[in-house]
């Protein structure tokens, strides 16, 4: 782009005038033109198999796993809250409710979230003694900054009621 | 790809995928011109994005490019901003039963960036298009629909404007 002349009495050269966009915008602004009809939205698998799909690749990853040849898809979140609790927490089934609710506010913030309650571990596979001191019980999956991300796991329910969650960072290609 | 590679891709997929490149590509600098042009309104900025990508998608098919993308998302843009800033004074007037300056209400800190929120939006438009994004008096009067004299002499009055206010 050319410049005109006289632009010494420019007082913005050299500011940045890059601003922090919110990530959650992107999706608004797909969502509302999926609304619209105006554009076609990426076929999607059920939650639960996208979570468990998501979930597994992590774990691969964090295992050591390498799935040669093909590129995997990149993960449609960004972080992954993985739930611990200890013997001193209290599970209760009122929780559920307060779960519930904490999910939908997260999502009427514009923060894609997905999650699931695992089951106790049926078999450990390992060389080593495994950690009895806590053991994982549920994923969460979000879409989101790193800020709002980290924000979300602190005002919990999982973390009020004693439990601890370990935020990480999808390492998407 | 260009531009036009990535546009045309898009109008003939209308894919999600395409669209997001298609996004990512302009979006950044478009919201830092709305945050100017909204005296940095964050959620104000982002509905204006929103729309203008709406408005954008219905019209990319007519879309000549006559001017690059980013001038077009650009003049989309500032329309925009001209009727969210004509609704503004309108509830600004309703609410006070007088017309009033809604940039005489804005806190004056002197600073490069607030002193620019508080020129009135044709002066900041002008200012921002010309010393900001670096468009020229030719553009920025195909832009706003004005002639190049119009553009210089608002140029210099909103420059006069800003160096009063920073002093």
């Amino acid at each position: 782009m050319k410049r005109d002349e006289h632009d010494d009495d420019n007082l913005f050269q050299g500011i940045n005038s890059n601003y922090g966009i919110d990530k959650s915008l992107e999706d608004r602004v797909v969502n509302a033109l999926a609304n619209q009809g105006l554009i076609k939205q990426n076929h999607r698998t059920p939650k639960l198999v996208t979570a468990i799909a998501s979930m597994a690749a992590v774990l691969a990853f964090g295992l050591g796993f390498f799935l040669g040849g093909s590129n995997p898809e990149q993960s449609e979140y960004d972080y992954i809250f993985l739930l611990h609790e200890t013997s001193s927490f209290n599970s209760s089934e009122s929780r559920v409710k307060e779960y519930t609710e904490w999910t939908n506010q997260i999502r009427q913030s514009g923060i894609e979230i997905a999650g699931e309650k695992l089951g106790d571990a049926e078999q450990v596979f390992s060389n080593n003694s495994s950690n009895e001191n806590s053991r994982i019980t549920g994923f969460f999956l979000l879409r989101g900054d790193a800020a709002k991300v980290k924000e979300i796991a602190e005002k919990s329910p999982h973390v009020k009621y004693g439990g601890a969650i370990e935020l990480r960072k999808i390492e998407n290609q | 790809m260009t531009d036009r590679e990535i546009a045309d891709q898009f109008l003939r997929s209308k894919s999600e995928r395409t669209f997001r490149v298609l996004y990512q590509s302009q979006t950044a600098r478009l919201y830092a011109t709305a945050l100017r042009l909204t005296a940095g309104d964050k959620f104000v900025a982002e509905d204006m994005i929103q729309e203008m990508w709406c408005i954008a998608i219905k019209k990319l098919p007519a879309f000549e490019w006559r001017a690059s993308l980013k001038t077009w998302l650009t003049s989309i843009l500032i329309n925009l901003s001209k009727e969210h800033y004509r609704d503004e004074v309108k509830k600004h007037t309703e609410s006070n039963g007088h017309a009033q300056s809604i940039e005489s209400s804005l806190e004056i800190k002197m600073d490069l960036e607030n002193a620019l929120s508080s020129l009135p939006l044709g002066y900041r438009t002008v200012l921002i298009l010309h010393d900001v994004e670096g468009y020229t008096h030719e553009e920025i009067a195909q832009l706003l629909g004005i002639v190049e004299g119009t553009s210089k002499s608002q140029l210099f009055n909103a420059r006069k404007l800003l160096r009063e206010k920073l002093k």
